[in-house]
């Protein structure tokens, strides 16, 4: 398995500072996932963006696992919607243009 | 520069704890971060002023000062006041940055405390805010991959544009959006793409549709006409007896399909069918035989 794609939970709670609970809750909440290939637990370098965002609803806003664990599923139907839309709107410039 | 109010941003009285003063921008915040309102503009702008009052009205100092000043600020003097103390503090400015602040703080709130004087909140290493862009193209623009410059907050970025990208496409530019908070990584950059289309193409996804004339003549008899595609003209054999509306489909003479390079849609081509117009008596006369033969 390709190592640099991942990183310790341990080095990465390090960097930024939070309890690696915080990390494991995600991840029994399903938010993200841990890798189970590698000795130690680690996660997807892919993944820290979106794990970035979840620290900040926690520890900027306040926002308990449960919270955020709904907010994202919002966030990911409002991301579909958008896509929708955006898909829609092609398609009535298309039928917009017809003479 | 108009004065701010930041008690009445936050919602709460002027003489207001400490601790209400956190629980109203967290109450805030969580309403307009901009993890929560993706896209959104105006919850954006809405996130800063908040920030910028809670930076203000949370540090007992800070807001001191503010309140000193801000009850006298129709006051000439005081305005003068408040003037020389951004001289002052703008020589202690650091380079924090919020990662969510993109156009900094108001003016009102420079003048009062300097370009950057707010403190960090955590240690913790936060990457960059990410910035969102617009870039208008014609369609013609991305029916090859190119090169482009574009300007982002002054700073000018060489990107590719892919061949077939969508009217509304985001692409993300990686690292080329805010400074992250405490040496942390840079956030990144999204551009959404308008497609103006001036062609006589119309798009679907990676399809084009496009509607030729065709004399009656032709139609009916059959014949040979050039066409025109996006990348040029091609020749078509018309069949006899083709009828008006019918749609005939040229493979891989589409658009480029997005991030496959060499790979391209087809054009769909409806005929449609001009009726010959100011006939003659001999036209009429012979148009009337040929009724009669069916």
């Amino acid at each position: 398995m390709n190592t640099k794609n991942v990183i310790t939970i341990t080095e990465f709670c390090q960097h930024y500072d939070i309890p690696e609970s915080f990390i494991i809750s995600l991840s029994e909440f399903e938010l993200i996932e841990i890798s189970t290939e590698t000795e130690t637990p680690c996660i997807y370098v892919t993944e820290i963006q979106s794990i970035e965002k979840l620290i900040r609803f926690h520890y900027e806003l306040d926002i308990n696992i449960e919270g955020i664990h709904a907010i994202t599923s919002l966030l990911n139907r409002v991301e579909q919607l958008q896509e929708n839309v955006k898909s829609l709107n092609n398609k009535l410039r298309f039928y917009e243009d017809v003479d | 520069m108009a004065f701010i109010d930041y008690y009445k941003v936050l919602g709460i009285p002027k003489d207001a704890t400490e601790q209400a003063i956190k629980k109203a921008y967290r109450k805030m915040a969580r309403k307009y971060h901009p993890d929560l309102n993706p896209n959104d503009k105006t919850a954006e702008q809405k996130f800063k002023e908040i920030n910028e009052a809670n930076e203000v009205l949370s540090h007992p100092e800070n807001r001191k000062k503010y309140d000193a000043h801000g009850k006298d600020w129709k006051d000439a003097d005081a305005y003068n006041q408040a003037r020389q103390q951004q001289g002052q503090n703008r020589n202690y400015q650091q380079q924090g940055s919020s990662q969510f602040d993109q156009g900094g703080f108001s003016d009102f709130f420079e003048s009062m405390f300097g370009g950057g004087s707010r403190s960090s909140r955590s240690q913790a290493r936060f990457r960059g805010q990410d910035f969102n862009a617009e870039l208008q193209l014609d369609l013609k623009d991305v029916y090859t991959s190119h090169k482009r410059t574009l300007t982002v907050n002054g700073k000018n970025i060489r990107m590719t544009i892919p061949a077939g990208v969508e009217n509304g496409q985001v692409i993300k530019i990686t690292g080329h959006g805010g400074p992250g908070a405490n040496n942390g990584p840079k956030g990144d950059l999204f551009i959404t793409f308008t497609i103006n289309n001036n062609t006589p193409f119309k798009r679907d996804k990676a399809n084009l549709y496009a509607t030729v004339d065709l004399d009656l003549y032709t139609a009916l008899l059959g014949g040979d006409i050039t066409v025109n595609t996006f990348d040029g003209k091609v020749k078509l054999t018309v069949k006899p007896e083709t009828q008006n509306g019918a749609r005939l489909k040229l493979k891989g003479k589409g658009f480029p399909v997005y991030k496959k390079a060499d790979t391209f849609g087809d054009l769909f081509i409806t005929y449609d069918i001009k009726m010959p117009t100011n006939l003659t008596e001999k036209e009429k006369e012979l148009f009337t035989e040929l009724s009669k033969l069916r």
